[in-house]
């Protein structure tokens, strides 16, 4: 029985070794090993860790989490402050650095404009990569509201839409899709340098030998997705009808929220890819919903969809902007045109000098 | 006389441990019969009743009811009898919301919570006219303002109320008197609805019995001396032991982060044609041994008075109404079961939404003419 045993035990144990040999000295080790930049929330899914930069090095997040330089809680005098709600499209997933933002290019654009105004211009990037109108919705209430903004943008459709037909199911606060955040610790048997290398499909962003690349943002925060079967023509109508209803009360919201706090809330519509797909006749119709409230709310408003339609030399994927003049840059123009053009800036440093 | 056998060093400690191993299972098993023969002393019901929830860190499982039978949640989460997600024609419906003090704590069915007992009294009072009454108990033990605006933004709206009572400012106060480092998302006294792993000596009877007393997952002792604050607090110790919570004052950036919940509050229901109504909390009065409770409930409910006054929403001024008393309730915040507690508290209720005529509006609202209502 032991002589059974003991080579048996003897035999996994030269092979456990042989496997943490191969993380130390294989092409494992020689890769730079990813930070986990996300934490869990209890209101929002994930925020961002304070200080810590992405693997690419392109986008660093400071001591509020957000993405860019650091800044004060409290708004310096004479400064009109912009924050910038909305997903990976205001986050800036295809900048480069973390100055070649939409945001960024924004708040250069309108200090230039307002150089001899008499009044500073503070643009916060404060997109999150995946956040729906309603986890911008309860950012702003619970975060930015802390730090006085003037300006409020909401660009938010495309994960909304992503919710509404990525999912056999739909929930009014997304909870058909998202769960909470995790798993963010390696489970026990990944402590295993065998195991984890015979399953490494099946291991977590956090294994001690081998971050699995394959599990990202999106991995962590849904449940089952994309496995859909195909709608029929009157549950495409229901499900496009309960998205966009969905979409108009949290964009309602933010405007009630915006104004209530004395905030002057922009709202803007979204590019995508048109493929004629369901995705994109949601996308479609939740643009349209946004450009009825801003137009019964007299809300300033940048039709972005309309602006800049997609097109491969700008968009790098589906709706993502490359970091090049006619991308990012165009984006920060066409919104901070549009600033101009509505006059937001001056009435928000006026209220401010009051 | 044969000469005495000598047991070699490797025989004797095999010998020993294994009379090691089977004392210690023996015992195991000892513990073990005697947990089994015991009667059941009953086990925390908060791992079965709550489940993680991705924005609001912890909500009602639907279709769930407690041991004691007291309290159950309908398919929507929400306590108290079935109701449809789609408003049926000519009923008005009244969402409350709050924590335990609106869900109920002191409630022994769910027909005596006071939302139930104010539905009674409105359809009492409306009962010859033209419309039915619907109160929806959406109190969840334990919430704050900030999780309540949430759950009616991103669940209740779904329900299309026609009036939405808040309740709120107790525990509010606890988050901004006990916890440390305040952050006006509460994120740093708050946490996701988790259930730990269980530990491997969990397994063990022997070990359990020495050790599991506090634990939630211990197969043996279930979680008995657990509440819900263990499974949703970042410090849950300050929930068990008030001595290691922070005892300071109200700052006044707490009390702008519930002004700041509470108008948005307001703000959304308008917008949603809600009728907003705000209420006022009653707290024990602790001013012999220093005040620092009453000061800093008072001045939450000073923040509801106020936005009240200058937003022109109703508010039901329940702290001055019914101050609180050693016979009507049971413990600092909470009413018993009796006439003089829910049931009062229910008439205060719907005796500010008579005299607001808030019912009225919504039907004047819907039908555009001047009520005919009567009560």
């Amino acid at each position: 029985m032991v002589f059974a045993f003991l080579p048996l035990a003897i035999g996994w144990l030269v092979m456990e070794c042989l496997a943490l040999l191969y993380f130390w000295v294989g092409p494992v080790a020689r890769g730079p090993r990813p930070q986990m930049i996300y934490s869990p929330n209890p209101y929002r899914v994930y925020e961002h860790i304070a200080g810590r930069t992405d693997e690419s090095g392109h986008a660093s997040h400071n001591s509020q989490h957000l993405r860019g330089r650091d800044f004060a809680t409290a708004k310096p005098a004479a400064t009109v402050r912009i924050v910038c709600l909305g997903g990976s499209t205001t986050y800036s997933v295809g900048a480069t650095t973390d100055t070649h933002t939409y945001p960024a290019h924004l708040e250069r654009f309108l200090r230039v404009h307002y150089a001899k105004a008499g009044f500073g211009i503070e643009v916060i990037n404060a997109g999150h990569p995946g956040y729906t109108s309603l986890e911008s919705l309860i950012l702003f209430q619970t975060r930015l509201l802390d730090f006085s903004p003037d300006v409020a943008i909401l660009h938010n459709c495309l994960n909304d839409s992503w919710m509404a037909t990525n999912f056999q199911t739909y929930a009014s606060d997304y909870s058909h899709g998202r769960h909470t955040f995790g798993p963010l610790g390696p489970r026990p048997w990944e402590y295993s340098p065998l195991l984890s290398l015979l399953f490494a499909r099946a291991t977590t962003p956090l294994n001690p030998y081998a971050a699995n690349r394959m599990v990202d943002l999106i991995g962590l925060m849904h449940t089952r997705w994309g496995d859909v079967k195909p709608l029929a023509a009157q549950a495409r109508q229901e499900r496009t009808r309960l998205a966009v209803e969905v979409l108009g009360r949290n964009v309602l919201s933010f405007v009630a929220i915006s104004r209530a706090n004395g905030v002057i809330p922009i709202l803007t519509t979204e590019t995508a890819s048109d493929a004629g797909d369901f995705y994109s006749q949601v996308l479609a119709a939740c643009n349209d919903r946004v450009r009825a409230i801003a137009a019964r709310e007299a809300v300033a408003f940048v039709d972005f969809a309309r602006e800049m339609p997609w097109n491969p030399r700008s968009f790098y994927d589906v709706c993502h902007l490359r970091d090049r003049p006619d991308g990012l840059e165009q984006k920060g123009r066409i919104f901070a045109n549009a600033l101009i053009g509505a006059g937001v800036v001056e009435q928000a440093a006026r209220r401010g000098r009051r | 006389m044969s000469p005495k056998t000598a047991i070699s060093l490797p025989k004797r400690v095999t010998f020993t441990l294994v009379a090691v191993a089977l004392a210690w299972l023996c015992v195991e098993m000892l513990v073990l019969v005697n947990l089994w023969l015991r009667p059941w002393a009953g086990g925390s019901d908060y791992p079965f009743l709550y489940a993680a929830h991705p924005y609001r860190a912890y909500a009602p499982v639907p279709n769930r009811t407690d041991r004691a039978r007291q309290k159950s949640f309908n398919s929507l989460g929400l306590r108290g009898l079935e109701i449809a997600i789609r408003k049926p024609a000519d009923t008005i419906r009244i969402v409350c919301l709050g924590g335990s003090t609106t869900f109920g704590d002191g409630a022994t069915t769910d027909s005596t919570t006071y939302p139930a007992r104010m539905e009674r009294l409105l359809r009492g009072w409306y009962r010859e006219a033209p419309f039915r009454i619907e109160v929806i108990n959406a109190g969840v033990q334990s919430y704050n303002s900030l999780e309540s605006l949430i759950y009616f933004q991103t669940r209740l709206l779904d329900l299309s109320p026609d009036i939405a009572i808040a309740h709120h400012a107790l525990n509010d106060g606890w988050f901004m008197l006990e916890m440390f480092d305040f952050q006006s998302d509460f994120s740093t006294a708050r946490r996701t609805f988790t259930l730990p792993p269980r530990k491997w000596w969990e397994y063990s009877p022997l070990l359990s019995c020495c050790f599991a007393v506090g634990s939630v997952t211990n197969p043996y002792y279930p979680a008995r001396f657990v509440n819900l604050n263990t499974l949703i607090l970042t410090n849950p110790m300050i929930a068990m032991d008030p001595r290691k919570g922070r005892n300071g004052e109200m700052e006044p950036q707490m009390v702008a982060a519930f002004e700041r919940n509470t108008r948005s509050f307001v703000s959304i229901a308008r917008a949603n044609q809600i009728i907003p109504v705000l209420s006022t909390q009653t707290c024990f009065d602790d001013a012999p041994v220093g005040g620092r409770w009453i000061r800093a409930i008072e001045r939450l409910n000073n923040v509801s008075r106020d936005i009240a006054a200058s937003e022109s929403v109703g508010l039901i001024d329940f702290a001055r109404a019914m101050p609180w008393n050693p016979v009507d309730y049971y413990d600092p915040t909470h009413l018993r079961d009796t006439l003089g507690g829910l049931e009062r508290q229910a008439r205060l209720f719907a005796e500010g939404l008579i005299a607001m005529r808030a019912v009225e509006q919504v039907w004047e609202r819907r039908h555009g003419k001047k009520s005919e209502v009567r009560g």
